[in-house]
């Protein structure tokens, strides 16, 4: 292990040799982690794979990886994608805002005047709702 | 008696240290590990 370990999760080397690996991995990943390990132990590279580790902080980094087996072996090296990762959660979430917003407002074209309270209001609601459940994606896509 | 150095070994202990170097500046996270699960040194 390198340096970088060291500085990106901020445990000793000591820290992370004592435990498996796995120990650090975020609960939805450990499913694709272990099949990752699998396709190494059957000696296939596996070029691209991602998924999160716990740092010594309790958050978590999105790591990006490459490996290749040696016998039992795995030779690895990944970088720290968490910063793409946040980028692209935030502009997934833009878009969405945007689409809503071009939804919303091509119901007030040609809108009667009697409508009018009752399509604010279905409007409101719908931006509240989207609120509610971004709120919710971008805490399970973080955590 | 005068011992002599192989040339091959200092060419190779020079490859390690140049190896050394690129591993201990790397951005990113480099490692040996094995398929049950622990980190290798």
């Amino acid at each position: 292990m390198n340096p970088a370990w060291e500085r990106i999760l901020g445990y000793t080397r000591e820290e992370l040799m004592t435990k498996r690996f796995l120990d650090f991995v975020h609960p939805d990943d450990l499913d694709s982690t272990r099949k990752t390990i699998g396709t190494l132990a059957s000696q296939h590279q596996v070029t691209f794979f991602e998924n999160r580790y716990l740092c010594r902080d309790g958050t978590y980094r999105w790591l990006q990886w490459s490996a290749a087996p040696t016998g039992n072996l795995i030779y690895a090296a990944a970088r720290n994608v968490t910063e793409h990762k946040l980028a692209e959660v935030a502009l997934g979430e833009r878009l969405r805002f945007e689409q809503l917003l071009s939804v919303l407002s091509a119901r007030f074209v040609n809108i009667s005047i009697d409508r009018m309270d009752a399509e604010i209001d279905r409007a409101l609601k719908q931006i509240l709702e989207f609120f509610k459940s971004r709120a919710m994606r971008v805490a399970s896509d973080i955590a | 008696m005068k011992r002599e150095i192989d040339p091959t070994f200092t060419r190779s202990l020079k490859t390690v240290e140049e190896l050394d170097q690129f591993f201990n500046i790397s951005l990113d996270l480099l490692c040996i590990a094995n398929t049950d699960g622990y980190f290798c040194a």
